[in-house]
């Protein structure tokens, strides 16, 4: 104990010591929660809507003002017909167009005429989200209008109820996922660069020289970032609760715990690729293309459901799916370790597999 | 009398690169032992070996007669080990890092300061300072103190007056003598002749052989300097190579 204590003490000098560490170590958690969720949104605001009106009936004049009353629609302009539309669109001036076709207004009270919505697919986001905004505006519309005059809500109208993000606010969702990214940088990025800067400026040369056991060495290297990791996901909640409203719903030992597993998966992944890397350059692209796969296909930014099936199952194997899950359910649904149990399972799972393969990759001798 | 360092017919290969071969010598106890020979002829690669970092690919290695394979983890708490790469945490203080290597060693800088005393006194004034702000000389000196602060029995130097200046590197060889007292037996490597004659014997190693061990004046040819005598067994050695190739 008297060798790792001394091993902790010299880690925490040297982090000290280095002029950027402690305020990355800051700045991280302050960013993942103030900056990140407002630029991870997904939410379309603004969607620039072109109306091309053949009707220029008091129907179209009302659908009209509806859209420019809307939050997430801007009505551009009103053109003549649809090519000087298309043209604007073209000109990435439109991301939507609605075109009203001529007796529209007459048509409503009995058999409605048919609108057309062409969507500008260059930002997909933007255009397939902007066009379905755009189309419950005016379903809305018609619905409020038919409805005066005493008549039935078309059928087939959707009506769509947000559970769990009653808001359906974004940051809500992305929060919890974002605080994961944290783990990975802190528990996994950093320690495997701390440990490989050993190789690469030739201390552990010495240090192999010592009955210093490896295993101990690494636990050395490990230990203050996994404090930092604690220090640092406590920070973001309070953050996300303080600037955001948003509370825990589930219990925090539940976060914690998904964290602690996780923290030993990432770690030993990282002390894995530092056992298998002699540079930190090396170090840094291998882990760069973890990190990535693990963002891009553990359903942090896009839903697992909407991924093709091959792409689903290969989430099944990789860690942060498990967590994200987690994370999302304990902080918007409250649910508890329990409920999870397959999740926290799974993850406990990765952090025993994870152990194994980095004291497999280390190599005790050339 | 037993030997402090033993290596049997010791051969490593790097791929196609042969390091060493068939290297064989012995190190008496208490002993300053030289390995006199230039860049790449196998110097590191021998200390590699001993402390324990290397395995080689044939042959027997003993460290006061720990088998360097089977009992590494043995001779790694008796031997001081300085890299010939300054291997020390130049964000630490001088002190801190004295204080960090016998802690690791489980001993107390206070109980072992007679045995660093003479070279570590040089460079306490500095005790604040961070090791990589100090000159070449005196972070040797900083690396000796770190190697010997647990009293070992052998000493491995692998060229640790490389890149150190003149007067530093005559100060460096009169702290080696004055070790002799303690009992340590000392390999040391250098790539620089006038050094060898400080040593009580001296092996000459050349693309991973041995030519010659003796003593300095012994292994002078009559007449000649250390360094002539060096590059005709070299240059001896070449020839010997080049009519190997004629006869194929």
């Amino acid at each position: 104990m008297g060798v790792l204590r001394s091993l902790i003490i010299k880690e925490i000098r040297q982090f000290r010591r280095n002029p950027f560490m402690p305020k990355l170590v800051v700045m991280f958690p302050i960013a993942i929660v103030l900056v990140m969720p407002w630029i991870t949104t997904m939410d379309v605001k603004d969607v620039s809507v072109g109306i091309v009106d053949y009707d220029g009936s008091d129907v179209s004049h009302k659908i009209i003002s509806r859209i420019d009353a809307s939050e997430y629609l801007e009505l551009n302009s009103i053109y003549q017909d649809y090519p000087s539309a298309l043209e604007d669109m073209e000109d990435g001036r439109v991301d939507a167009i609605l075109e009203i076709p001529d007796g529209f207004g007459r048509s409503i009270l009995s058999k409605p005429e048919k609108l057309s919505v062409w969507s500008n697919g260059v930002n997909s986001l933007k255009g397939s989200l902007g066009s379905q905004y755009l189309m419950q505006t005016v379903m809305q519309c018609l619905k409020d209008i038919r409805s005066s005059k005493g008549l039935q809500i078309p059928e087939g109208l959707i009506e769509t109820t947000n559970l769990y993000n009653p808001t359906m606010d974004y940051k809500h969702f992305m929060i919890p996922a974002l605080m994961i990214m944290l783990l990975v940088m802190i528990g996994g990025f950093l320690p495997a660069l701390n440990l490989v800067s050993e190789k690469e400026l030739g201390t552990i040369e010495q240090i192999n020289v010592t009955p210093v056991n490896r295993f101990v060495f690494t636990l050395s290297k490990l230990i203050p970032f996994w404090i930092i990791c604690f220090i640092d996901l406590g920070l973001c909640m309070t953050l996300a609760l303080l600037v955001y409203g948003l509370p825990v719903a589930g219990s925090v030992w539940a976060i914690f715990l998904a964290a602690a597993l996780f923290i030993i998966v990432m770690s030993s992944v990282g002390v894995m690729i530092a056992n298998l890397s002699d540079t930190m350059q090396q170090t840094m692209f291998i882990m760069l293309f973890v990190v990535l796969s693990f963002i891009l296909i553990s359903g942090l930014m896009t839903p697992v459901e909407s991924m093709p099936e091959w792409a689903q199952k290969v989430t099944w194997f990789l860690p942060p799916t498990y967590i994200i899950k987690i994370f999302r359910i304990v902080y918007l649904k409250g649910a508890s370790v329990a409920e999870l149990w397959t999740d926290y399972a799974a993850l406990a799972g990765f952090a025993v597999l994870f152990c194994i393969l980095a004291a497999m990759t280390y190599k005790k001798r050339g | 009398m037993e030997k402090s360092i033993s290596i049997n017919d010791v051969t490593k290969n790097y791929g196609s690169i042969c390091a060493l071969d068939n290297v064989s010598f012995e190190v008496e106890k208490g002993e300053l032992f030289g390995l006199i020979g230039p860049d790449g002829a196998g110097k590191t690669t021998l200390f590699r070996i001993l402390t324990t970092l290397l395995v080689p690919d044939s042959g027997t290695a003993t460290v006061e007669g720990l088998d360097a394979i089977k009992d590494y983890k043995r001779i790694r708490s008796i031997v001081g080990y300085m890299p010939g790469r300054f291997s020390l945490y130049q964000d630490l203080s001088v002190e801190e890092n004295l204080e960090f290597f016998a802690s690791i060693f489980g001993v107390d800088v206070k109980d072992n300061y007679d045995i660093i005393a003479p070279i570590y006194s040089q460079i306490e004034p500095f005790a604040k300072r961070r090791a990589g702000k100090l000159s070449g000389g005196m972070k040797q000196k900083l690396a000796l103190s770190c190697a010997l602060i647990h009293r070992p029995q052998v000493l491995f130097l692998d060229e640790p007056t490389t890149g150190v200046d003149a007067v530093s590197r005559s100060e460096f060889w009169d702290m080696l003598a004055g070790l002799k007292q303690y009992g340590i037996s000392i390999l040391v490597s250098t790539p620089y002749m006038d050094e060898a004659g400080r040593c009580d014997r001296i092996a000459l190693i050349n693309e991973g052989k041995v030519l010659k061990i003796d003593t300095p004046e012994n292994i002078k040819d009559k007449g000649a300097t250390l360094e002539d005598t060096f590059i005709r067994l070299i240059q001896e050695e070449n020839g010997k190579h080049d009519i190997c190739q004629k006869s194929h």
